[in-house]
């Protein structure tokens, strides 16, 4: 996109705007096949209803009849039209394993030991506070609800956070990049996220102003699945495997106790892992994905658990996904800092990324997972690592990204808040 | 360059953008009702016009369309107004003070009263009628004298620039294109200057120079923070941005959930800029022995891009450090610290080992809040001009009196001097580098510390 500015005769500013459009087919290539084969049916709705119920394969069905027998052109338009917009909600299949799960909470592992305090741990918001390592008071009119800066050494622990993972990434074999955070909305609609209606989670820049279809990134999956959109790679390409650290929006609104401080904030950093491989491969990439994420927060010092999401907890484009959920002391529950997810080829299909074998063109699976969300890092790292005297120690593994640095304190080179009284001046 | 569909104006966004919309910093009491005023800025006015000659002579060599004599008439109108409103006031008062004894003497005319109560009631009709128009001349006014530029430092040249510090020679081969250098290396995907993409080398090049800036600075004692990148619209205006120019910051639709007016929208500017670190500060009242605060941050700063140029050096979205410095009104100082910014420069810049100069900006370069900009610039090899990686913005107390960033010092209400400033941005320095790189046939990662 981009902005030109313009002062015409009569002295007023037009605006003239130039966009990159994504070229994406309006008719993605899905698998009608097996959308459509009487044979599926029951399985097909089956999934839909142990997922979260949204999509009609029967009309999925209907309207494939009615083109196939429609000799109208316009009949034929517009039957394409209603069959996409209703295929396209179909959710991905689920894998055999989790469909057989009768209970919400299906714990693979824990990792590490729960910390004994002979203390009483307090809460991030209460640490964070008193060290004044972050603020989140007054800020609403400022920079928005919710919003929050991270202050001194909390501010040099959410880096070497970044550091310790892009480095570990790089070990496992993934090439960094660095992605755009403002998006065009086809990319957001074809991972399988909404960015219309009253629920959706995407921020808009003013479509008065810019157009109606720019989009602020949710996650740099979005992003780096936009990089690899219209793609075709050899099979010795695959796996590739991409990561990379970037700024995320999300439009969420929650004002439960549950969620206070910065456990669900509306922007933070995160790196961000995606795989592309074959579609035999996707299962073992999605083991590979699980284990990096459990020694990089393992390795922490964090007691963690590790869950197999069931059905009804899978977002449309999700085969599989687990989520890792740390124990934070001081509030004293499992809290979720991350997942990875196996998406075969529901979001390949519609972003048109393909893979050639043997002079057949295939569509790859994607797979993502995040490798460190700031916020709820910073919380579980807090909570774990408090001290009796109040302070915070390092982990060991990332004091050599923070000059050694063994132990947060008070934060005393950063002022009190203190506001001034609105009071007008005589 | 890469073509673009164009996409012309709708008559909504022409509605939109022309409406004659007030300030989002200086909301008068009639405003009051709808949108919540967060401040009041400190407005030195009359201070300023002491110095009438100065501000005459600033406002020409900054090549600026204000016409000072008319600010000035609006300003002494809406004093004058107000100061027969105080009187109104008063006299409204005594006079009911008046009635209410004559009320209590049984020997008092009942002309006497009657005459009162009439006047009583023709000032209290004046005083609303009053109050009716007094808040849009008192708006007038107030976005008038704030629109005014900030004091020019005594160091800022007034025609051209001034070079400062030149390090190495200047090169004279001609380079290529750094966008075709990367293409054809397999570093960068380029669509738009906002949507771009960078791989392998020139991804580690933007995470290892980061690192390295990162860690001087830490060295040099400056306390990092990590910013949002969503401003309000009165922390835009309160920076001396237009907060309704779609080409100035970007400006968030609104959320249907939350209460939004026209004057309280949300932008994102980047946690690596001045409106965020400003955003922090508003309304502050710091404790004096605070000072110097010394500040910086890493993170991205956004601002719609002036033009469809396939180049590093105008992207929508930029990767940057940016520094805050902020120091007692206190020229000393404050000139300590701008020494000590300018030292950390050069050393940074000189480590990396290319061309680079140092310029004071000439005024009519200057930005409203700057009083002085020291610019960093590198050549860019295949334009064969100056790009600017990085910049210090001397700012005074201009910006602190409009967002109320104050401290008290023997019981007085101060406002610090601000430093503000971008110390590396790695679009700019990554298109340099590449296209100098390529004539010395060197690597982009080239650096020990990198």
């Amino acid at each position: 996109m981009n902005l030109i500015k313009k002062i015409s005769a009569n002295g007023k500013q037009t605006i003239k705007r130039h966009f990159y459009t994504p070229k994406l087919n309006k008719y993605p290539d899905l698998d009608f096949d097996y959308l459509c084969s009487a044979s599926n049916c029951e399985e097909i709705l089956n999934n839909i209803t142990r997922r979260k119920g949204v999509g009609d394969i029967h009309s999925v069905q209907k309207f494939k009849k009615q083109l196939e027998n429609s000799k109208n052109a316009t009949d034929h338009d517009k039957l394409k039209q209603l069959l996409y917009t209703e295929a396209l909600k179909i959710p991905n299949r689920t894998h055999p394993d989790v469909l057989k799960y009768t209970t919400d909470i299906n714990i693979v592992r824990f990792i590490n030991q729960k910390k004994n305090f002979d203390f009483h741990p307090q809460e991030f918001h209460e640490i964070s506070k008193k060290l004044n390592l972050v603020r989140t008071d007054q800020l609403g009119n400022l920079s928005g609800n919710r919003s929050y800066y991270v202050l001194g050494e909390m501010a040099e622990l959410e880096q070497a956070l970044i550091n310790y993972t892009v480095n570990k990434l790089f070990e496992k074999g993934f090439q960094l990049m660095s992605v755009p955070d403002i998006l065009h909305r086809n990319i957001i609609e074809n991972c399988g996220m909404n960015t219309k209606g009253e629920r959706n989670q995407v921020y808009l820049l003013d479509q008065k102003l810019y157009g109606p279809d720019f989009c602020l990134a949710g996650t740099s999956e979005m992003s780096l699945a936009g990089f690899l959109m219209n793609k075709t790679f050899s099979r010795r390409e695959l796996p590739t495997k991409l990561a990379a650290v970037s700024r995320c929006y999300r439009a969420e609104t929650s004002s439960t106790s549950e969620e206070r401080g910065i456990y669900r904030v509306h922007e933070f950093t995160k790196v961000e892992m995606f795989v592309i491989s074959t579609p035999e491969s996707s299962e073992d990439h999605l083991e590979e994905l699980i284990t990096i994420e459990q020694d990089l927060f393992g390795d922490m010092g964090l007691y963690l658990r590790v869950l197999d999401m069931p059905p009804h907890e899978l977002g449309a484009p999700a085969y599989r996904k687990y989520d890792i959920e740390a124990w934070l002391p001081g509030r004293k529950i499992f809290g979720e800092i991350s997942s990875c997810s196996n998406c075969t080829d529901y979001q390949s299909r519609r972003l048109n990324i393909k893979y050639s074998s043997d002079n057949d063109l295939r569509y790859v699976h994607t797979l993502n997972g995040t490798a460190c969300a700031i916020p709820r890092m910073l919380i579980a790292l807090t909570e774990t690592y408090q001290t009796e005297k109040g302070s915070i120690e390092v982990p060991n593994v990332l004091q050599k990204y923070m000059n050694n640095k063994m132990a947060i304190g008070r934060q005393k080179t950063i002022p009190e808040l203190k506001l001034v009284k609105n009071k007008k001046e005589k | 360059m890469m073509k673009f569909p164009v996409k012309e104006l709708n008559s909504n966004f022409c509605k939109h953008i022309f409406r004659n919309f007030s300030s989002a910093l200086y909301i008068t009491g009639d405003k009051a009702q709808k949108n919540f005023a967060v401040l009041i800025p400190h407005i030195d006015f009359e201070e300023r016009i002491q110095n009438k000659g100065e501000l005459l002579n600033n406002i020409k060599v900054r090549k600026l369309d204000l016409d000072l004599n008319n600010i000035e008439k609006t300003w002494k109108f809406y004093k004058n107004l107000l100061q027969r409103k105080i009187i109104l006031d008063q006299t409204r008062i005594e006079i009911g003070k008046e009635i209410a004894n004559l009320t209590s003497n049984i020997n008092v005319e009942a002309n006497q009263e009657k005459k009162l109560k009439m006047h009583a009631r023709i000032i209290k009709d004046d005083l609303k009628t009053m109050k009716e128009y007094l808040y849009s001349i008192e708006e007038d006014a107030a976005i008038k004298a704030l629109s005014l530029p900030n004091i020019l430092h005594k160091k800022t040249p007034i025609s051209d620039h001034e070079v400062l510090h030149q390090f190495l020679e200047k090169p004279t081969e001609k380079s290529e294109n750094h966008l075709s250098i990367a293409e054809k290396n397999d570093l960068i995907e380029f669509y738009d200057p906002l949507y771009y993409f960078f791989k392998h080398k020139c991804a580690t090049f933007e995470m290892k120079i980061l690192d390295y800036f990162r860690e001087y600075m830490l060295k040099n004692l400056f306390t990092y923070f990590s910013n949002p990148d969503f401003a309000r619209s009165i922390v835009v205006e309160g920076c001396g941005g237009d907060f309704n120019n779609p080409n100035e910051s970007f400006i968030l639709e609104s959320s249907e959930d939350t209460f939004v007016s026209e004057l309280n929208r949300l932008h994102l500017v980047g946690g690596a800029s001045l409106c965020s670190f400003m955003a922090y500060f508003t309304r502050h009242l710091i404790q004096i022995g605070y000072f110097p605060l010394k500040y910086f941050t890493c993170g991205r700063k956004y601002q719609p891009p002036i033009q469809a140029e396939a180049s590093l050096f105008t992207t929508g979205q930029e990767t940057a450090i940016e520094l805050f410095v902020a120091t007692t009104d206190c020229l000393e100082q404050e000139d300590h610290e701008i020494e000590n910014i300018i030292r950390i420069l050069r050393c940074l810049y000189d480590s990396l080992g290319f061309h680079y100069q140092l310029i004071a900006v000439p005024a009519h370069k200057l930005k409203n809040y700057e009083c002085m900009r020291i610019s960093v610039q590198m050549l860019s090899c295949s334009l064969q001009e100056y790009v600017e990686v990085a910049h210090l913005s001397v700012c005074d107390n201009y910006l602190s009196k409009r967002l109320l960033c104050t401290y008290i010092e023997e019981k007085k209400r101060k406002f610090p001097r601000i430093l503000s400033g971008t110390i590396l941005s790695i679009q700019k320095l990554l298109g340099c580098v590449i296209e100098y790189n390529s004539i010395n046939k060197r690597d982009l990662l080239w650096h020990k510390n990198i």
